[in-house]
Order: C-alpha cells, then sequence, then structure tokens
C-alpha cells in the first residue's frame, strides 16, 4: 500500500509499506504526522490510524507478529480477550464460513498458541493461556467480561470523563443556548447528559443516556411559562399567584412521577433500560401526606420526609425487569440527620462564643458589632459548607446505596467525610475565584470521586437482567422538576 | 497478515441484544455501507444509515444503536472515527467544533462579548421596547398591587392636615413636563416608621411621599425637585424596566453560577442590577433637571435636597437604626456625590 505523508508543509511520498514502518521507528514520522493512505481518504495523525495509542505508536508498526494481540494495550484487557476470541474467524476473509459451531479460542499472548476460552487467564499482558502463568506473569484482576475460573464479585465505577473536554463542551452549549435565546438548551443537556452518562462505566460497560431533545424542549417551555407565572403574578393579582400555585402544588406528585420515569427510561446499561414504576397516587401520598407532617411536627418530621421520598423513589425504580428495593429504615436517617444538624449548630455556635467572649474583653463599640455580623453570617454559612454538609451527603450517599439491592446485586458506597469536604470547598473556592469558569472541572472531579467511591457487587455474573417493554415517557415532568429546583438526583 | 492495526478489518466490541444484560464480545466491521457485527453467536449485518452512533469523546467507548433496540459498545473510539470517515459518514458541526481549542476560544470570546454587549446595551434597549409596548392596565394593576401590599403594612395615613395636602396638590399640579405626553401623576402623601425621609413613584403614576420628607425639605420648591425626580421616574418607565432587567439577569445568572452556589448568584446579580440601577437614578436627575428650569426653577434645588437627605440619613444610622430593613431614599440612590456634582453643574 502507498503511503504518503506531511513534512512540515510538503507531501512526501509514495513511500511504501516496510518504509513507512522505517520511518516511524527513526523518529520521522511520529504519531501526530498528517498521514494519507488509499484507506484512509483523508489527512489523519499517524497515530490514529495504527492504534489509539499513540505512545504504542511505533511498536505497533513492527513486523506483524503471528499474534496481533501482543501489541495491544495491556489496559483494553478485556477487549483484547474478546478479540482473541474472535480474530481467528473476522480475520479470514472467507466470511461465509461461520464458526458458530465451533467452541472460541484465544491466542496466548506469551507463547502465542492458541487455547480454549476456558484454560485462558487474564494478565497485564493479555489473555495467557495455563502453561504461560506459571512463567511469572503477574496475574490481574479477572475482567469482568472473560470468563475465567471464579467470577469477579465487586465491580469498580468509573468515570472516564475530564475536565478540560467537558469546559469545551460546556462553553459551547452555553453559546448555542444563548444565541438561540435558550432553545438551544435542550440539545445542551443532552450533550451533557451523554457526556456524564457515556463516561460512567462500571464492569466494562458504560451507561448511555437517550433523551430526546424535542421532548426536553417542550417540557422546558411549560417549566419556563409556570416559573414566570409565578414569579410575576404576585404582582399583577394576589388571587392569580394563589391559582398558579395551587396548580403547581396540584400537579406535583404528576411532574415527579413523569420526571423520574423520563429520566430513567432514557438511562440504559448493556442495552437494557431502568425504568419508573412509581404512580402519580402513591407520589400524592407521600408528598402529601408526609410533607403536611413537616409543619405540624416543626419540621421534626422532615427526616421520615425525607426517607419516604427515597423509598418511593428507590422501591420504584427497576431495571429492566429487576426491580431495586431500599432497605434503609427511617432510624438511620434520622441519626444521620441529627449529626449533621449538629455539626451546623455546634460549630457556629462555638465561633460565637469566642467571638462575644473576646468583644466582652476588648469593650467593643456596637458599631464594630454591627461590622463584624456579616462576617459571623459568613462564618456559620462556610461552616456549614465545610462539615454539615459534606457529612450528610457523604453519609447518606453511603446509606442509601449500601442498602439499595437490585434483584441480585448490590451496591457499596464508601464516600469518606473529608475527601468530599475538601473536593465540595476545592470546587467552590475555585469556582468564585474564576467566576464560574472552573465549573466543569469541579463537576467532573466530583463524578470521578463518585465513581470512585462506588462498586456493584453482585455474586454471581450480570447477565441475568432482562427488559421489559415500557411506553416513551415525556420529558415535561423532569424538566419542570429542574425548574423548581427539586431534588430529583437518583 | 496485516501491516498495521489499521488494516485489520474489525474493531472489537460488546454486542447487546436489548433483551438482555449478557455483553457479547463481537467484532465489528464497516464496509460498503453496511455495519456488520460478529462473534460466537451473532453475524449480522445492517445498513450503516440505519445505525446511530454516539458522538466522540476522549474516554468515553462509543455506542451504536440499532433500530431493533440492540446496540453495540466500542471501546477504540478512534479507530471506529477512521472507519465512519472512509464511509463517508461526516461529524456535525458542533461535534467538530467541540473538537478544536481555537474554535472554542472563539466560542468564549464570542460568548463574553454577546454577554457583557447584551448586559451593557441590549438588555436595558429590549426592556425599554417592551416597557412602553405594555399596556396601561398591567402597570395600573402591577401599581395597585404594589401599593395595597404596602398600605396597612408599612405605610400608614398621612399626618399631614388636609390643608397641607392641598396646598402641596396644586403646587405640584402647576408643574409642566418636557415630555410630550401628559403623565398621569397622582400624589399620595403617607406617614411610615419603616421608611426614612423617602418618595417614590409606582409604574402607573402614582407617587407615594412619606411625611418625613415633606417635614425634611426647607421650602416646597425642594419638594418640587423631588416631584420632578420621580416624575422623571414615571415617565422613562423605570419601574416595569427595572423589573424586567432584573428578571433577565437573575435567570441568567441562575442557568450560569445557579449549579455552584446560590450565594454567588445572589452577590453577582446584586453588582450586576446596581449598575442598571445607577443610571435609571443618572436619568431621572436629567429629566428633573430639564422639568426644573423648564418651570423656572434651578435644578440646584434637587441637589440640595439631596444634600440634606443624606444628612438625615446618617444621623438616622448614627443614631443606631434598630430596622436593618430600612429602605430610606438614599440607599436606592447610588453615587449621590456624582449627583450633586452632576446637577450643581447647571
Amino acid at each position: 500500500m502507498d503511503w504518503y505523508y506531511k513534512d512540515g508543509d510538503s507531501k512526501v511520498g509514495p513511500v511504501s509499506d516496510e518504509q513507512m514502518k522505517q520511518l516511524a521507528s527513526q523518529g520521522k514520522v511520529t504519531p501526530e504526522t498528517k498521514v494519507w493512505n488509499e484507506l484512509t481518504s483523508k489527512w489523519l495523525p499517524y497515530g490514529e490510524i495504527i492504534g489509539n495509542s499513540s505512545t504504542n505508536a511505533a511498536k505497533a508498526t513492527q513486523p506483524e507478529p503471528p499474534t496481533p494481540e501482543k501489541t495491544r494495550e495491556p489496559t483494553r484487557d478485556p477487549y483484547a480477550a474478546l478479540d482473541a476470541g474472535n480474530t481467528e474467524k473476522s480475520d479470514s476473509s472467507d466470511k461465509t464460513q461461520s464458526t458458530r459451531e465451533r467452541e472460541a479460542t484465544a491466542i496466548c499472548a506469551k507463547c502465542g498458541s492458541e487455547t480454549a476460552w476456558s484454560r485462558t487467564h487474564s494478565t497485564t499482558r493479555g489473555l495467557v493461556c495455563d502453561a504461560c502463568l506459571g512463567n511469572g506473569e503477574p496475574r490481574e484482576e479477572p475482567a469482568p467480561d472473560v470468563p475465567s475460573g471464579s467470577p469477579p464479585s465487586s465491580y469498580q465505577f468509573e468515570f472516564t470523563g475530564s475536565g478540560s473536554e467537558y469546559f469545551r463542551i460546556w462553553i459551547v452549549n452555553l453559546l448555542l443556548s444563548i444565541v438561540t435565546l435558550g432553545i438551544y438548551s435542550a440539545w445542551a443537556k443532552v450533550r451533557k447528559n451523554k457526556y456524564f452518562y457515556q463516561n460512567m462505566r462500571v464492569a466494562g460497560s458504560s451507561l448511555d443516556y437517550h433523551g430526546n431533545p424535542i421532548a426536553i424542549l417542550k417540557g422546558r417551555i411549560i417549566a419556563f411559562v409556570l416559573v414566570i407565572g409565578l414569579k410575576f403574578s404576585p404582582s399583577i393579582h394576589i388571587a392569580l399567584y394563589f391559582i398558579i400555585l395551587g396548580v403547581v402544588i396540584a400537579v406535583l406528585p404528576w411532574l415527579i412521577t413523569r420526571s423520574f420515569a423520563f429520566r430513567l427510561h432514557n438511562t440504559s446499561w448493556r442495552g437494557i433500560r431502568f425504568r419508573f414504576l412509581g404512580t402519580t397516587g402513591a407520589a400524592a401520598k407521600v408528598l402529601y401526606v408526609y410533607g403536611m407532617l413537616i409543619p405540624m411536627s416543626f419540621g421534626l418530621c422532615y427526616p421520615l420526609f425525607y426517607q419516604r421520598i427515597r423509598a418511593f423513589i428507590y422501591n420504584n425504580s427497576a431495571f429492566g425487569k429487576t426491580r431495586a428495593e431500599l432497605n434503609a429504615g427511617a432510624g438511620p436517617v434520622y441519626q444521620i440527620f441529627l449529626q449533621a444538624a449538629g455539626l451546623a449548630v455546634v460549630v457556629p455556635a462555638i465561633g460565637a462564643i469566642g467571638m462575644s467572649s473576646f468583644m466582652a474583653m476588648s469593650n467593643s463599640s456596637i458599631k464594630t458589632m454591627a461590622m463584624i455580623a456579616p462576617i459571623g453570617i459568613f462564618i456559620a454559612y462556610f461552616s456549614i459548607l465545610m462539615m454539615s454538609y459534606p457529612f450528610f451527603q457523604a453519609r447518606m450517599t453511603n446509606l442509601i446505596w449500601n442498602n439499595v439491592s437490585l434483584g441480585p446485586a448490590r451496591f457499596e458506597s464508601t464516600q469518606g467525610v473529608c475527601r468530599l469536604a475538601g473536593i465540595l470547598i476545592g470546587n467552590f473556592v475555585l469556582t468564585l475565584i474564576t467566576l464560574g469558569l472552573y465549573w466543569p472541572w469541579a463537576a467532573v472531579k466530583l463524578s470521578r470521586y463518585r465513581a470512585e467511591t462506588m462498586a456493584l457487587l453482585a455474586d454471581n455474573n450480570l447477565d441475568m437482567f432482562t427488559t421489559d417493554a415500557a411506553a416513551d415517557v415525556s420529558a415535561t415532568g423532569e424538566e419542570i422538576s429542574d425548574a423548581f429546583g427539586f431534588d430529583v438526583s437518583f | 497478515m496485516y501491516h498495521s492495526e489499521f488494516e485489520r478489518p474489525g474493531i472489537t466490541g460488546l454486542f447487546y441484544d436489548g433483551i438482555n444484560s449478557r455483553a457479547h464480545p463481537v467484532f465489528v466491521t464497516i464496509v460498503e455501507g453496511q455495519c456488520r457485527i460478529s462473534g460466537k453467536s451473532i453475524d449480522r449485518s445492517i445498513p450503516l444509515a440505519e445505525v446511530s452512533i454516539s458522538e466522540r469523546l476522549e474516554g468515553a467507548h462509543r455506542m451504536l444503536r440499532f433500530r431493533d433496540g440492540s446496540s453495540c459498545e466500542l471501546p477504540d473510539s478512534g479507530r471506529l472515527s477512521v472507519f465512519l470517515n472512509r464511509a463517508g459518514r461526516r461529524e456535525s458541526l458542533v461535534q467538530r467544533l467541540l473538537r478544536s481549542w481555537r474554535w472554542v476560544a472563539l466560542s468564549f470570546l464570542l460568548l463574553a462579548a454577546i454577554l457583557s454587549a447584551s448586559y451593557r446595551w441590549g438588555l436595558p434597549w429590549a426592556a425599554e421596547k417592551l416597557a412602553f409596548h405594555l399596556p396601561v392596565r398591567v402597570l395600573s394593576l402591577i401599581s395597585q398591587q404594589a401599593l395595597s401590599s404596602l398600605d396597612g403594612k408599612v405605610l400608614q395615613p398621612t399626618t399631614l392636615t388636609a390643608e397641607r395636602q392641598q396646598q402641596l396638590h396644586e403646587r405640584l399640579e402647576q408643574i409642566k413636563f418636557p415630555s410630550r405626553q401628559a403623565l398621569p401623576i397622582r400624589v399620595k402623601f403617607r406617614s411610615s416608621k419603616m421608611f426614612g425621609a423617602n418618595a417614590f413613584a409606582l409604574p402607573d403614576g402614582t407617587m407615594v411621599f412619606i411625611d418625613k420628607l415633606v417635614e425634611l425639605a426647607d421650602n416646597d420648591d425642594q419638594i418640587v425637585a423631588v416631584y420632578a425626580h420621580e416624575a422623571g421616574h414615571v415617565a422613562l418607565r423605570h419601574g416595569v424596566r427595572q423589573i424586567i432587567q432584573r428578571s433577565v439577569v437573575a435567570l441568567v445568572l441562575a442557568a450560569y453560577f445557579g449549579d455552584v452556589s446560590s450565594l454567588g448568584a445572589a452577590l453577582s446579580g446584586w453588582l450586576l442590577e446596581a449598575k442598571y440601577s445607577r443610571s435609571f437614578e443618572e436619568d431621572a436627575d436629567r429629566f428633573a433637571a430639564a422639568t426644573l428650569r423648564q418651570n423656572g426653577l434651578s435644578p440646584k434645588l434637587l441637589s440640595a435636597m439631596l444634600k440634606k437627605l443624606e444628612e438625615d440619613h446618617r444621623k438616622s444610622t448614627g443614631a443606631g437604626d434598630k430596622n436593618g430593613k430600612t429602605r430610606d431614599y438614599l440607599s436606592s440612590h447610588p453615587a449621590t456625590e456624582e449627583r450633586i456634582k452632576y446637577l450643581e453643574s447647571f
């Protein structure tokens, strides 16, 4: 095959495959060099053509060894295995020859011999056969999709997004949303969700998002009208405001169920969609009955309300046909609420006592007291931000996810209060100093930490989930709930 | 035997049938407009045109979605792009925009330019246009609602004698305005414990004078100066314009900052709105100066009144105003010194 490559601005070529390899090994052609051959049809970086990893570029162009698996990146192990299992069949140009009946085989990355799937082992260098495993190959954690000896039981979540990449998406989303007077924001939301879902991976497979921008746009328009109505109606007529408020409260249970249904229905993993089975009636019961208890009990029932909402959400969520279940009762929820409230009250109180005793000693006037008061409010705000809120978030996330089951599968959440506090404070401060520009990095950092501290536990394999047909769900609920700031995070 | 990774015809991936969560290891090839999936017990060809393909992201797997609900997940995004390019499938404009830092930097600059231009000119212009197109009925609805929510709570009936009120009404009615249209101004007197010496105008032309302001003024001409200033707000529809501008600023800030911190949104909103209210005050001063001169009075009357109000304000806060929420004339009328200077230049 003839190759051309760019040396500065000038085109060089044609050169043969052999010459190309030589040029690459001499460093004249780097992975960044733009090259062209009859198959690329356009100028592409050399590294992109010969493989995803540019650092392995030179290596990959070495004369082809009998096993192409040798040059694959070790980190792609599960896929190297899949590759190996199909290599001999797919590589053969005679595609009509079916190999369906035969047992799949893999090629040992060490000795090159053909071995049955069941007799291979995943290592950091790729699949190796029984015989080579003893020869000092470091054994790797068994990869999820490789049918090796004993199936693993814990699958770590992984977030692969990057701040700089999300920054670009964010800024372009913002620009297009403003230029189109907000219409593009529905598309922006889909792009953002896709970014965060597709970069979230567990057991070798990513989440995916399927939301339809038009459905989201419709929801946004309705939400916008309602918000504008709520905002401006009090200045036109107070009765109008109460009518709109009444309508919003009346449709709230419906909005919430629709919103969860839309969000979950449009989330999938391994080709299976999530679902939300909660009914408007059940949502109304939780919202109105337990919601009414809050003012009647002077807020003491809020943790109960919180727990009921969470139970409603999780117990009505399903992955395919498999329904989730939340086994956390109100007791531990109360405990976390009390501890968080303690942190929120005690720390500023100690600060206030310290400050007032300082002022008593220095005989400060009322004027300096008035000057210090706003500082005190800021200190209280930051102590809640630094301690109480991260404490609540980390403990509650752990409590809930450690008690959620999805059929035979469970989850393990190990968020640390101090680590989460560090991330949240860092994000807050940097976002404020950069006037918001740091926000994409902050969002990615938080997602990465959430993934790092989350694992899926499944004793047997993950192949048993099946789908259930569900109708399309409108986006209105989610959009309106978003606009009213109701927490609908799953 | 293949000479490079690229020449190997397939991309490894996982196939999901959409019914079961089992991941099937497969090879995906894209040849002659057909996407072919082949694996242990799978061998199917799907026209590429019927495949929906997720966008290319740095670290994420690519998703191929087929019409029957099945899908394929491919880890090697770069190689898929090569295959797709070869098959003539182009990325969308937005995707190409996102790939290039140069375009992103340009969008950033464009965004900054659009935002500051719409803040500086766009929004005030649009708010002005909209304010003058609002039906008078809406204005009076807004104003009546506002006054009825203040009356009895913050505002109490005036303590001025009927005679004094009549005298002031007669004096103020004689004032001619430079605007072409007649202004539907109706003056009302109220007393208030919460407000200090103050006067304000509602969008429909209702103007409220707090008794303390009337008492503070050395002479009726100074009251006329305040009246002219407030009439400026009415004539230029500042009330509605402020509502519109404030709402849009809050909306944009909530969209931008809301995810991060409501404190940040509130702080920057307050800073941004201050500029708008300052320019409204300047416009109203200009209107007042023109009105005063047309009626044979000096614009310095207003600056004298401003000085008095500032003095009064300092006295009341110095004495330890218990009401932290006191909204007096000056807090909503910033940069008094500059305004005095402007008025004295006449």
